[in-house]
């Protein structure tokens, strides 16, 4: 039994060297906290995101609405990445962010963004399959 | 004008014009990749494209911190799939390349290890707020659990449905280190009349207004002794995108109970009805959460255990072999909420099956390395398919569920070859 932990143990622990050997992330053993776990310390981490560059060309009034509100919360690559979908969903998901998620959009807005969305998208403008 | 559109995968064009970027940090680390070449000027169309197998399936290939190679969904909040071939390495997912999956764009940059701190309140005897230091006193537990996203592989769903568009790669396995849950309500002791017990992580919405992720799970589960919260994953401390410093470890269970960056936990004398059990993440409660698209009326409970799951890692689809060469075939199966019993392997699209050498078990939760061989005698296409069958007697379903979250998609994979 104890042996078998002990593979598993190696295994993961090798798994989890590579990778930081691999990809340098600093153990700072100094302000490091140990635990009972043989190489496990916690140290400080800090890093910097991405924030996501892409935003909806053009200068009418809803892809304003776009930039501000959609991309307020998340990057473009949400939308870009959906698969074709009837502007009827692409409706519902507007006015979820809208009602459960507190996007700060008035209730009128949410068709044309939702249209403005779809087409961006790719996406025909009404109806799907 | 998107350039995401495109199904080959092929010379895209640059994204939408607008403002200059304001963060270039992305294309810089796209440009990595490849030639091992760091240039800030790279184009964007230089990053290295990958096609996942359904329409509008292009994605980039990034480098996040502290993350090796990623496909990217989102940038904000980071959704990061890992790419299906580091499967094929290894029993364990490696950290760097495990996959990353916010909900809320508020998600802490920095954490100082002497000042964070877990408060454990609610239907307690006594609040209490740990530091890490206390946590890492506990006695430590320590357990290998897949991870798997709720939604993994949601860009298979048939019709297709919203959401985080998953190939198969919004899952990992990893030997988890902490202590149980169990021990610290223990510590906070649980008075009668708790009936679950909610979690929320550092992570915020941009706007207050957004409901806070936070999940709950039942006191006895909470309780069971192997509901755990991990501070080491693989041996090392967790990367900051994959919950650091703490993360709830929910064995056999989706994804979205692991809240990441676990700072708060709430004994509740009620059900949880906030958003996030009670609107998002719900599946029909049907065996295997399916239904027909649809469907009016369908009672829709929180998603829960997972169920088996069997991949082919070493051949990719459409690969060509040698006639008449005998070629080993291997992948990872797991048993969902329990272990794997057996793998089935059929080399002629399900008509028979073999049962699949499995190899070590690192545990019920954990991947399980399965192979076998296969000598392609007659020329011509073959479809290979694995079928996971778990400790309950539960197998793999032959046709493709559907719900409109796109969850729990566990159908029997196929990967067809031909011969050369």
């Amino acid at each position: 039994m104890a042996r078998t932990r002990q593979g598993i143990i190696l295994a993961a622990i090798l798994t989890g060297l590579t990778a930081t050997l691999a990809h340098g992330v600093a153990l700072a053993q100094s302000a490091a906290i140990p635990s009972r776990h043989r190489t496990i310390r916690l140290t400080s981490q800090k890093i910097a995101l991405p924030f996501g560059d892409k935003v909806f060309a053009g200068n009418d009034k809803v892809a304003k609405v776009a930039n501000e509100h959609c991309l307020l919360c998340h990057s473009r690559g949400m939308i870009d990445t959906q698969p074709p979908l009837p502007l009827e969903t692409w409706k519902k998901e507007v006015d979820k962010m809208r009602t459960a998620y507190g996007c700060p959009l008035r209730a009128d807005q949410t068709d044309g963004l939702a249209e403005f969305i779809a087409h961006a998208a790719s996406v025909p403008a009404a109806g799907g399959d | 004008m998107n350039s995401n559109k495109l199904l080959n995968g092929s010379s895209p064009e640059p994204s939408a014009s607008g403002p200059l970027p304001r963060r270039s940090f992305l294309k810089i680390a796209a440009g990595v990749i490849g030639g091992g070449i760091i240039e800030g000027s790279l184009p964007a169309f230089a990053a290295k494209l990958i096609q996942l197998p359904f329409e509008n399936g292009s994605r980039e290939l990034v480098r996040f911190p502290q993350k090796g190679e990623m496909i990217l969904l989102r940038e904000r909040p980071p959704l990061l799939e890992t790419p299906f071939e580091v499967f094929d390495r290894g029993v364990f997912t490696p950290n760097d390349q495990f996959f990353v999956r916010w909900h809320l764009p508020g998600i802490p940059t920095s954490i100082d290890v002497n000042t964070f701190r877990l408060r454990v309140d609610g239907r307690v005897r006594t609040p209490i707020e740990f530091t890490l230091k206390e946590i890492l006193r506990q006695p430590e537990a320590e357990l290998a659990a897949v991870n798997q996203c709720s939604g993994n592989s949601r860009g298979f769903s048939s019709p297709r449905v919203p959401g985080g568009e998953w190939g198969n790669g919004a899952m990992g396995n990893a030997l988890w280190t902490g202590v149980t849950l169990k021990s610290i309500l223990d510590r906070a002791g649980v008075l009668p009349g708790a009936v679950q017990v909610r979690f929320n992580g550092l992570d915020t919405g941009e706007v207050p207004e957004t409901p806070l992720f936070m999940k709950s799970l039942a006191i006895d589960h909470a309780m069971d002794g192997e509901v755990m919260v991990a501070y080491g994953m693989n041996g090392t401390q967790l990367p900051m995108l994959n919950g650091f410093p703490l993360r709830l470890v929910v064995p056999g269970w989706y994804s979205t109970y692991w809240v990441k960056m676990l700072s708060h936990i709430e004994v509740l004398d009620k059900p949880d009805d906030n958003y996030w059990m009670h609107t998002a993440y719900l599946i029909p409660d049907t065996p295997g959460g399916t239904m027909v698209p649809d469907a009016k009326g369908v009672k829709m409970i929180p998603i829960n255990r997972m169920v088996p799951r069997s991949f082919i890692t070493n051949l990719r689809d459409n690969a060509t072999v040698r006639r008449g060469v005998p070629i080993e075939v291997r992948g990872i199966a797991f048993g969902g909420d329990t272990g794997v019993k057996r793998v089935a392997f059929s080399s002629d699209g399900g008509s028979t099956w073999e049962n699949a050498a499995l190899e070590k078990e690192y545990g019920r939760y954990s991947f399980r390395r399965w192979q076998t061989n296969f000598a392609p005698k007659q020329p011509g296409t073959y479809k290979l398919m694995a079928n996971a069958t778990n400790s309950n007697n539960l197998s793999q379903p032959a046709a493709s569920t559907w719900n409109p979250g796109g969850y729990m998609r566990n159908v029997i994979e196929r990967v067809t070859i031909h011969t050369a």
